[in-house]
């Protein structure tokens, strides 16, 4: 895996769309299809781990994959706590689909980051 | 039908998996076991959890486990000297030769992303053969090095190369030997 092989990257690229559509839509179905925030951000994480096996690439920054993380946690439990007790759901049912989804999307990307970081991390800085 | 074979097929890879003696094999059997496992959960009507275990366990374990093996390794060495009990301390500060030998190999181990572990006994070279923990038995007697090494090792043709780059006027003997414990004749 040292060197670079053509038809490897070749393929890897032809991939990434089907790649990306197939952890959006298990995403975006989670809440009434199998599937769902966790299982659509870990083939999200697939994404990035494998442009890093293919081509070694460092150019992701972890730091600020990191700060977003964090950001994502902080609205991560900001908004059910605001659906619940602002009793949304309640009032406004039409909106209650709506919040599966977004709670889905929000677990989706914090679940693809977070997976990112604990590979990449270990790929980095765990160098003996 | 169709579950009893995927059952069936779950216990030969994971005794494959435990039986190999290739690491890498046994984390692609690992994956393999994991995808069949994944097929299982969504034949009892589970498919939230197939999807998980197939992305999670078959897909991203898979890499973790490959980066790591490509990280670490470990190569064990053991030193043995015949007359490691009746030595004084004069002989120990004074192998220098030996301590040079060990160092360079370690270097070696090193330069090959191996991470070398060197343990000196007095024991005898046939107890050493019959536990098998060992990659590389290092045993000197006088002047005499003598270095074995299992036949499968490709290291250890490297390790020739180095030692007759390195130390041509060294009395140095590799013996190789196979899977059962027999030494295999040298060419």
């Amino acid at each position: 895996m040292t060197r670079e092989s053509s038809i490897v990257s070749t393929i890897t690229g032809l991939l990434y769309p089907f790649i990306i559509v197939f952890g959006v839509y298990i995403i975006l179905n989670g809440h009434d299809t199998p599937g769902g925030g966790f299982q659509g951000g870990a083939i999200l994480a697939v994404l990035f781990i494998g442009r890093y096996i293919v081509s070694h690439t460092d150019d992701f920054s972890i730091h600020q994959a990191h700060n977003v993380e964090k950001a994502l946690l902080a609205v991560l439990i900001l908004v059910p706590t605001l659906f619940v007790f602002g009793a949304i759901g309640r009032r406004y049912p039409q909106f209650n689909e709506a919040y599966l989804v977004f709670m889905n999307v929000l677990i989706g990307f914090k679940v693809a980051l977070g997976l990112t970081i604990v590979v990449f991390r270990y790929a980095f800085y765990e160098d003996r | 039908m169709i579950e009893a074979i995927l059952l069936l097929l779950l216990i030969l890879l994971a005794i494959m998996a435990v039986e190999t003696q290739i690491l890498r094999m046994a984390v692609v059997f690992l994956g393999i076991f994991s995808l069949l496992l994944s097929f299982l959960y969504l034949f009892y009507g589970a498919p939230d959890v197939a999807i998980a275990e197939a992305v999670m366990a078959s897909g991203l374990v898979t890499l973790l486990y490959l980066t790591a093996l490509k990280r670490y390794r470990v190569y064990n060495i053991c030193f043995t000297n015949e007359m490691f009990r009746e030595v004084d301390d004069r002989y120990i500060i004074e192998g220098t030769r030996r301590g040079q030998l060990l160092r360079e190999i370690e270097q070696f181990c090193i330069s090959k992303e191996l991470e070398p572990q060197i343990v000196c006994t007095p024991e005898d070279i046939d107890t050493l053969m019959e536990t098998r923990k060992y990659d590389l038995i290092i045993r000197q007697e006088g002047e005499h090095l003598t270095i074995y090494g299992s036949q499968e090792n490709y290291f250890i043709d490297e390790l020739e190369m180095l030692l007759i780059l390195r130390y041509e006027d060294l009395n140095t003997r590799i013996v190789r030997y196979a899977e059962d414990g027999t030494f295999v004749e040298e060419t």
